[in-house]
This record gives C-alpha cells, sequence and structure tokens, in this order.
C-alpha cells in the first residue's frame, strides 16, 4: 500500500474528518506532508502562532499547558489524534506544547491548504462543522451534568 | 547646451565638415572626367574621327601651363611631353582610363560615407555622454520630475537619428545646392524663358511643401512627447508590477496602454497622409516641369525662336535636376525633423534657471578628512507642496559625535539626515561643516567622508562584492594612453572604467586580500555574515584549487561522524555509486552527477537517445512509461475540478496546473496502448514524468525493490554508453570535488532526507560547523560575496539589503555616518545589536579609527546606545539632552 493511500485511510479515522467523501481525503493527503519526528522534538509550542495542523500516524507525543512557572502535562497523543486543529481554524495561538514522546510519523496539514479545500468543496466544510456542532453539543452536556453534579454533592 | 542643433554641430565638427567639404570639391573635377570620358571613347576610337586614316596616332598625356607669351616664346610650359598612340591602343588606354576614374570614384564615395559615418556615430556618443552627464549634474530635486525609462528613450532612441543626419548637416546642402545651380545656370544660358519656368516650379516646390510640412512638424513633436510617455508608463508598469497585481490595477494600466496606443497611431496616421500627400505633390510639380518644357519649348521650336538642339539639351539637363531637388527636400525634410528632436531632447534636459546644476566632478588627487563641527543655522526646508519640513532648526554636532534623533516621519528628524546627505537643500539658513559651507564642499568630499544609509537601498546589477565595492570605488588611475576615447570630449575622456578604481586605503586594507578581511568585519557587524555563508554554500566555487577540493572531501567525512554522532544518521542520504538513492528522482539516480550543459538536462532526458538505449537494454523503458501514465492519471484524478491557484497545488512537485491539459491530451492519445505502439513524443512525456519522481516526497509507492535494482544496473550501463558524451556530465563521487556542484552538495554529498522535522536546518547547522572545522569559512564566504544579488538587490530579502546597504556605509571606514532608519526592516533584537556595535565602533578601537553618528533612530528603544538624543517635532527640535545635561551636569562634547 502506497504511502498516499495509508494518509487517506489515517484522514478517514480522524473524527473531523469522518465524513468528509474520500474522495476529497485523498486530495488533502496528496496536499500535505508526511514529517517524522525524533522523541523529544517538538511538533509545536504553546503561544506561538502555528499555520499548520498534525495529525499523529505512529507514536504518541505529550501535551503540555504553561501553569505560571512549569510546564504542566496534561495529555498524551496517538495515532488519529489531530492535533493544532483550533490554532488553524480559528488563527488562534497554540494552546499547548506538544513534544513527541517517542519517534512520531505525523501527517502535516498547512493552514493554506486545509483553507483551500473548503473554499473549493463547501460540502466538505458542512461535513467537518456537523462533527464539531456534536461535539460541542457533548462538551455542552458534560457541562450541564459537571453542573448538575456539583449541585447534588452540595 | 547648445538651443541649436546647427550651432552644436557646427562648434563640435567644424574641422571635419571643412574636411569633408573639401574632399567633395576635389572629387568633382573626376566624376566630371567620368561622365565626360565616355564621350571621347564613342566619338575617339569607337567612330574613328581623328583614325580617319590608316596609321593615324592621337598625342595623349601633354601637360603644358600656360604662361605669358613674355616668359616664355611658345605661351606654354611643358611638363609632360606625353605619346601618340593608334586607334587600337587608343581604345585599350581610354577604357583603361575610364576603370581607373571608376575606381577613384569609388574609392572617394567610400572615404565620404565611411567619414561621414563615423563622424555622425562619434558626434553622437558624445551627445548621450554629454546628456546623461548633464543628468548626473541635476540636483536631487529634479528627479522628482524625471522619469528614469523616459530619460533611457531619449539618450537611446530619440537621439539614434541625430547620429545619422550629423554628417550630412552641412555637406549635403553645399553640394546639392551646387548640382542645383549649375542646372539652373545652365539652362538658363540655353533659353531665359525655360529657365523662369523651371525657376518658378522650383519656388513653387520651395514655398508650398515647406507650408504643408508645418503641421507635420506639430505632428512629429506630439508623436515623440507621446512615445516617450509610453515608455514612461511602460516602465512604471514594470516597476510597480506588485502593487499593479496587489492592487488589481492590471486592466486599468492595459486600458491606459491602449488608449495611448490608439493616440500614437492616430497622430501617425495623420503624419502618414501629410508624408505622402507632400510627396505626390512633390513628383507631380517635378513631372509638370517637363510637361511645359515640351509645350513651351516645343511651341517656341516650332515659332522657330529656339532651335531643337538647344531644346534637347535643356531638357536633358532637366533631367539631373529633379534628384538633386528631391535629395535637397529629403533633407530638409530630415533637417526638421531632427531639430524637432533636438529641441526637445535639450528642452528635457535644461533645468529651470533658478535650479542650481552640481558642481563638475573635479576633484583630483587624496580627498581630505573632514572634521570640526556641523551646524545647522536657522535651516528651513519647505517641500514641493509647501509644507514646512525644517522650521528655522539650528542644530550642532561635533563630527565625532554619536547623536540619535527620534520623531515621526513628519517630525523633521529625517530632514535633517536628508540636508546633512546632501539629498535636501536648505531653502533658508545655512549648513556649515568645519569652516565650509556644505554646498560649497566638493561632492567629492562629502560623497567619500560622509556615509549615508536610508530606508531605499540601491545596489547595482552584479554580486555582493561589486555592491560593497561601490562605495569605495573613487581612485581612477588615468587610462594608460592619453585619448584613448577620442570619441568622448571632456571629463569621459580621461576615465576608465578597466582602470583600478578600487580605493583600498579608504577601507583600511592594502590590497584585494585584507580588503576581504575589511569586507568580513562590516558584513560581521551587521550580521550578514551568516547569510553569506548560506549564499556561498549554495553556490558552485568557479575556480577549485586541489588542496581546498581535498579539504572539502575530507568534510564529507567528519560531516558524516557529526550526523551519526548528533543522532542525525538519517538525515542525510550519501550518493553512493551502489545504491539507489531514495531522496533523489529517478533521472538523478540514472545520471548520478550533474549535467554540464543541456544534451543531459533533466528536463527533457526523455528524449535523449543515449539515455533511451540504455532504458530499452533494460528494459526499463515500458515500465517507467508505464509509471509516468499511472502518475499523471492518479494526479489528475484527484485533482480534477480544482481551480489553478488553489494552495493545494503547492505540495505537488511533478506537474504544474498549468501543465495539467497537456498531460490530460497526451493520456488521451496514448489510450489503452502499450510503450511500443505509443508515439515517441507521448513516450518522452511519460518518461520524463517518472524521471521527476522521488518515493519519499511524492509517496505513490511506485517505486519496487526490483526496479531500484534495474535502475542502479542502468546507471552503470549508461555510464559505459556515453563514451565521449562522459565529458559531459561531472559525476558525483565520494573521493572527489565535483566542480559542477554547489559546495553545500560538495560536502554533504548526498541529499537531505525528506519527511524528517527540520532536516534541513539541523544539517545545514552541521555543514557549517564542519566547515569552520576545517577552515574552510573563508573560501565559502568569499565564495558568497560572488552571489549575484540581481538588479537593485531583489534577490535578497528587505533586511537584507538594508544590512548590505549598511555594511556598504560602514566599509568605506567614514568621518560621518548618516542613518535614516537604515534597519528598519529588521527586528527589534537585531537592531538593537547592530546599533550597539556599530556606536562602538564609532568611538574607535582595535587601531581604527572612530568616526561619528548621527541617526534617525527606527524606535525609542535604541536611543540608550547614544551619547545625546535629540527629539523633534513638527520641523522643530522638541527635546535635546545635550542641552538638559548641561544644565544639570559638566557639558558634553557637543554643544548645543
Amino acid at each position: 500500500m502506497s504511502l498516499l493511500k495509508e494518509d487517506v485511510e489515517v484522514l478517514r479515522e480522524v473524527p473531523i474528518f469522518a465524513s468528509v467523501d474520500p474522495s476529497k481525503l485523498k486530495l488533502l493527503a496528496f496536499a500535505s506532508q508526511r514529517l517524522k519526528f525524533d522523541g523529544g522534538q517538538v511538533l509545536c509550542v504553546e503561544g506561538e502562532l502555528g499555520d499548520r495542523a498534525f495529525v499523529i500516524v505512529k507514536g504518541t507525543a505529550d501535551v503540555f499547558v504553561r501553569a505560571g512557572d512549569t510546564e504542566v502535562k496534561v495529555a498524551t497523543v496517538g495515532r488519529n489524534d489531530f492535533i493544532g486543529d483550533m490554532a488553524i481554524l480559528c488563527d488562534r495561538p497554540r494552546s499547548a506544547t506538544v513534544k513527541a514522546q517517542t519517534s512520531c510519523e505525523t501527517l502535516v496539514i498547512g493552514k493554506t491548504q486545509l483553507m483551500g479545500l473548503l473554499k473549493s468543496f463547501p460540502d466538505m466544510g458542512i461535513a467537518m462543522m456537523r462533527v464539531l456542532a456534536f461535539r460541542l453539543e457533548r462538551t455542552n452536556k458534560a457541562l450541564a451534568q459537571a453542573e448538575l453534579d456539583r449541585f447534588h454533592a452540595h | 547646451m547648445e538651443s541649436s542643433l546647427f550651432r552644436y554641430v557646427w562648434n563640435e565638427t567644424r574641422r571635419e565638415q571643412i574636411w569633408i567639404l573639401f574632399i567633395i570639391l576635389a572629387s568633382m573635377p573626376f566624376s566630371f572626367w567620368l561622365l565626360d570620358l565616355p564621350k571621347y571613347i564613342v566619338n575617339g576610337p569607337i567612330q574613328a574621327r581623328g583614325f580617319e586614316h590608316p596609321g593615324d596616332t592621337q598625342h595623349y598625356f601633354q601637360i603644358r601651363i600656360p604662361v605669358p607669351a613674355g616668359v616664355k616664346q611658345e605661351g606654354f610650359v611643358e611638363l609632360l611631353h606625353g605619346f601618340d598612340l593608334d586607334r587600337v591602343w587608343s581604345l585599350v588606354m581610354l577604357s583603361a582610363a575610364f576603370l581607373a576614374l571608376v575606381v577613384i570614384n569609388g574609392l572617394f564615395k567610400y572615404y565620404i560615407n565611411f567619414y561621414k559615418g563615423r563622424l555622425g556615430e562619434r558626434m553622437l556618443g558624445q551627445f548621450r555622454y554629454e546628456l546623461m552627464d548633464r543628468v548626473l549634474r541635476f540636483p536631487m530635486s529634479e528627479f522628482r520630475r524625471v522619469k528614469g525609462a523616459e530619460v533611457a528613450t531619449m539618450i537611446r532612441d530619440e537621439v539614434e537619428p541625430l547620429g545619422g543626419f550629423i554628417g550630412d548637416a552641412i555637406v549635403q546642402p553645399v553640394f546639392l545646392l551646387g548640382q542645383i545651380l549649375t542646372a539652373i545656370v545652365f539652362i538658363l544660358v540655353q533659353n531665359p524663358y525655360l529657365g523662369i519656368i523651371a525657376l518658378v516650379l522650383l519656388a513653387v516646390q520651395g514655398v508650398v511643401i515647406p507650408r504643408l510640412r508645418r503641421r507635420q512638424l506639430v505632428l512629429g513633436r506630439q508623436r515623440q512627447l507621446e512615445s516617450r510617455a509610453l515608455a514612461g508608463a511602460v516602465g512604471e508598469i514594470v516597476d510597480g508590477v506588485a502593487f499593479i497585481h496587489t492592487n488589481d490595477a492590471s486592466d486599468y494600466a492595459r486600458a491606459d496602454l491602449a488608449s495611448r496606443l490608439v493616440k500614437i497611431f492616430g497622430i501617425r496616421f495623420e503624419l502618414y497622409q501629410r508624408k505622402f500627400f507632400v510627396k505626390f505633390l512633390n513628383n507631380l510639380l517635378a513631372q509638370v516641369t517637363p510637361f511645359l518644357f515640351y509645350m513651351v519649348g516645343g511651341f517656341l521650336a516650332i515659332m522657330g525662336t529656339l532651335n531643337i538642339g538647344q531644346l534637347v539639351a535643356v531638357i536633358s539637363a532637366y533631367k539631373d535636376l529633379p534628384s538633386p531637388v528631391k535629395d535637397l527636400i529629403d533633407w530638409d525634410q530630415q533637417r526638421l525633423d531632427v531639430e524637432v528632436k533636438y529641441e526637445q531632447i535639450i528642452e528635457q534636459f535644461s533645468v529651470d534657471p533658478a535650479v542650481e546644476l552640481l558642481p563638475p566632478p573635479d576633484h583630483d588627487g587624496p580627498v581630505p578628512h573632514i572634521a570640526g563641527e556641523l551646524a545647522l543655522s536657522n535651516v528651513s526646508v519647505v517641500d514641493g507642496n509647501g509644507s514646512r519640513l525644517l522650521d528655522n532648526v539650528s542644530f550642532r554636532m561635533g563630527v565625532g559625535d554619536a547623536v540619535a534623533l527620534e520623531g515621526g516621519s513628519a517630525s523633521g528628524a529625517e530632514t535633517i539626515v536628508g540636508v546633512l546627505a546632501r539629498l535636501d537643500v536648505a531653502d533658508g539658513g545655512r549648513v556649515t561643516l568645519g569652516d565650509a559651507d556644505l554646498k560649497d564642499l566638493p561632492l567629492a568630499v562629502t560623497g567619500r567622508r560622509i556615509s549615508y544609509a536610508g530606508i531605499d537601498t540601491f545596489f547595482p546589477q552584479g554580486t555582493i562584492e561589486e555592491a560593497m565595492l561601490f562605495g569605495i570605488r573613487h581612485t581612477s588611475l588615468p587610462p594608460a594612453a592619453p585619448g584613448r576615447y577620442d570619441v568622448i570630449k571632456s571629463r569621459g575622456n580621461n576615465l576608465d572604467v578597466h582602470a583600478a578604481w578600487v580605493d583600498y586605503a579608504a577601507a583600511g586594507a592594502t590590497g584585494p586580500d585584507d580588503l576581504g578581511e575589511r569586507m568580513h568585519d562590516a558584513m560581521v557587524t551587521v550580521d550578514l555574515e551568516h547569510d553569506i555563508l548560506a549564499f556561498g554554500l549554495n553556490r558552485r566555487i568557479p575556480d577549485m584549487w586541489d588542496e581546498a577540493a581535498e579539504r572539502f572531501v575530507e568534510a564529507r567525512t567528519i560531516l558524516r561522524e557529526k550526523l551519526d554522532g548528533g543522532g542525525m544518521t538519517g538525515l542525510v542520504e550519501p550518493f553512493d555509486p551502489e545504491h539507489f538513492n531514495s531522496q533523489s528522482t529517478i533521472a538523478e539516480n540514472l545520471i548520478f552527477g550533474t549535467p554540464l550543459d543541456d544534451t543531459f538536462s533533466l528536463r527533457q532526458l526523455g528524449s535523449n537517445p543515449t539515455v533511451r538505449k540504455v532504458l530499452a537494454e533494460h528494459r526499463l523503458d515500458a515500465a517507467l512509461f508505464a509509471m509516468g501514465k499511472d502518475i499523471a492519471s492518479t494526479i489528475l484524478e484527484v485533482f480534477e475540478g480544482l481551480e489553478a491557484d488553489s494552495p493545494l497545488f503547492e505540495q505537488l512537485s511533478l506537474m504544474s496546473p498549468e501543465q495539467f491539459p497537456d498531460y490530460q491530451a497526451a493520456l488521451k492519445r496514448v489510450g489503452s496502448r502499450s510503450f511500443a505502439g505509443a508515439a515517441s513524443g507521448d513516450q518522452a512525456v511519460f518518461l520524463d514524468l517518472a524521471f521527476g519522481y522521488i518515493e519519499p516526497r511524492d509517496r505513490l509507492g511506485l517505486l519496487t525493490d526490483d526496479l531500484e535494482l534495474s535502475l542502479l544496473d542502468a546507471r552503470h550501463a549508461f555510464y559505459e554508453a556515453l563514451g565521449e558524451d562522459q565529458a559531459k556530465i561531472a559525476f558525483y563521487h565520494p573521493d572527489l570535488y565535483n566542480e559542477a556542484a554547489s559546495v553545500k552538495d560538495n560536502v554533504l554529498m548526498g541529499r537531505v532526507a525528506f519527511g524528517i522535522a527540520e532536516a534541513e536546518s539541523r544539517v545545514s547547522a552541521a555543514v557549517r560547523a564542519t566547515i569552520d572545522e576545517l577552515g574552510l569559512r573563508p573560501i565559502v564566504f568569499h565564495t558568497g560575496l560572488g552571489f549575484n544579488i540581481g538588479s537593485g538587490g531583489k534577490r535578497l530579502s528587505g533586511a537584507q539589503r538594508q544590512k548590505l546597504a549598511m555594511a556598504r556605509a560602514l566599509l568605506r571606514r567614514p568621518d560621518l555616518l548618516l542613518v535614516h532608519r537604515g534597519l528598519m526592516q529588521l527586528d527589534p533584537g537585531s537592531q538593537d545589536a547592530i546599533v550597539g556595535r556599530i556606536v562602538a565602533e564609532s568611538r574607535g578601537a582595535d587601531g581604527r579609527p572612530g568616526f561619528g553618528v548621527l541617526w534617525n533612530l527606527e524606535g525609542d528603544a535604541l536611543a540608550h546606545h547614544f551619547d545625546r538624543v535629540v527629539r523633534m517635532e513638527n520641523g522643530r527640535i522638541a527635546d535635546d539632552s545635550a542641552a538638559r545635561h548641561d544644565d544639570e551636569r559638566e557639558p558634553m562634547r557637543a554643544s548645543a
């Protein structure tokens, strides 16, 4: 199997792209780049402006958030996780630092490429919007549940 | 400048014009004899006049000078007795004389034409030089109204017809008038009536036609102005093309262009109509005269007042008249044309009498250093719109002080620097340097002792080294033989562009060798060294020598150790003759070297017969062809329906969107046909596509191990098959320096791997460390100095250009450095570091002399480097730290 086909498979398993037409994912894979990181290398730094997002194909990476003077590890990400999507969709500085834990293979999606794709194929945007909306609903529900739990705890 | 073309020509070429006139007069007897001789040949030997009896002879070549009978009895002195010839020998002799006259006349014509042409060309060169010399003396303010492209067309094109005319300017009319006069007198002598007819018609021609031409002149002038404006508009479009696109103004530019062209067409069309009408009238008048001659002359002959012989003679004399008259009219037409051009050009190059031209350069020999105090006393500067840039400002500083200016764009800070750099002219007040008024100082002093670096930079087309030398090209040694260019008189004659111009002493150097070190120092000061090294790494070294080549080969091992030691083994895949290099294209793997000419150019390898033969032998042609087709159909399918400017194409390196239709058509043509069945051109198309494929980059999974092995075999077979053509490729060899490849490629002797984070920068750092370890940095630096920066430095980034301009300003060790936001395009951190270094250097260190600095700062944060800070507001000094210090503490070096 060519790397490109593998890339398409990986993209399909990323939730945000789950309902996007495979032919568009193929295009996105074509327009993206494979990038390998050694363990310890930094994918992105909190606070910097980013113009690319990463989909992890192989390996794991740690996510750190600054708290005062120290960095706190908040998560570990692995295969099919999409990192930095908010930075390229909303033009915001990176919200966390991501460091490769093991050697990592990633698929790098440029902001201009993703935006270009969305502009050319609005259907793809609708598919992605639906996923984001579901995610928002889930977060809202979780938040409500948490409030409810807090209320009951008192 | 001379306002009339004729006066200019006469003043400049009087001697030559008289000489050529003399030559023409000297040639006249010969042309007369040439016309006269056939009569003797026909009448004499051929018709046997004078040879009526066999044995008759004629006497030739007797030369006698008549003298008064009192001096000599016979009345003449015989210089040459001559000899007798019979009829046949007479014919031979006369014919030979005819031939000789033909040759003599031809030689005269040759000499006259050649002399006139040379005269014209020389004057053209001289005139162009004078015009440009004048432009060089324009004060800065004049350049607001001058467009570069227009000046260029004036000096290049509009002046051109002048050259052709100057040789003929005086000689031609004299010569033609002579001919006309002879014919007229001849006719008048034959018959006064006919003579008067001829004269009247000539007068009509002479009066009517110039009148008709008056409008032509106006049109000619318009045409010239419009074409010049067109050149200006074209130049502006090209210069501002980036802004035209960023404002989507290209259609407006097209419309403007079209309207100009239509206007020029209109003018030219009317011009043609008039020109050809005048021609028609001319021809008509020329033909009316013979009509009247036949009519009136015939009538007179019938009446018996004129005999037939006279009539025939008159008509034949008139036959010679139209051609000189026509030539004279043509000459006159050309004169008008050229005079209009000349006047218009002169008009453009003259300035308002109130404007002072810069003094002509007259400073030869050593230039004194400047010292003392710079002072502006009550200086005002008003710009073209009447706003006051400087309002009655008085400012003093010692030539050795470090002073900072602060203030926004309308504060006047920029103007103070501009006035001192002589870019702005004070409209009131006095600017002095030491005891002298600044404007009385020769440019040679201010232009060499004061350095200026502004926001905008200028570099002539050339290398970085040439850009640096631009500031110290001052010592012109006189050319070896005086008058080497006798083309251009005046100063241009004494300046030789090939002389040794570089003023090494100005840069504190003694020759080319330590000048390189000085350049290096200046580059380090402005943080440009790394850029230069990067350029050097990407260039090939023009003339490599063995010792250095060995060290570069040695560098490969050291780099490899560094990469392996730093966990970067996989970052570079070395070129190994026995292995397929997966980070290179298939073509590179096959050729395994750098093509030295177009024969094996990687872009058209698919149609190269040697390559095709080798591929066929290894049965690779069909496989690669299929691969190319595969690539094309996959890409076309995936990218179908995407606009050509989509950013999604950025990562696609195998083909550009513009090529899509071509590949589509090729795919259709080939259809399901096999390699053998496809046309040769289509075979090459898909072979070339496959040749550009790199698996890790393009990720289509098309390269199998078997294919790689076959390609490796083909590589060796290709080398053997090349035979004599081996010299056309510089092959990769692990132990040999490849002179056709860049320094970096030579050190890497491999390719940086695709798809590894920060591979390029990490490898570059390792290469730089390796170069340093082996002491090769000066070689790479020197190679980098040879980088061509393009016209105006366009191949450099804005920050690099400003750094380079600053390095150039420092190289010549000025007494005073003037800066107007000269580092504006740099980030604040770099600005701070560079300003700090420059101010430190200005205090003098390491045996280098100090210098003064007046810096209009990029930002307030930089002020702390300076002894004294002057804040400007609205064209006035709002605050001066020196004045405050005066009040508070001991006086500063420079009193304000």
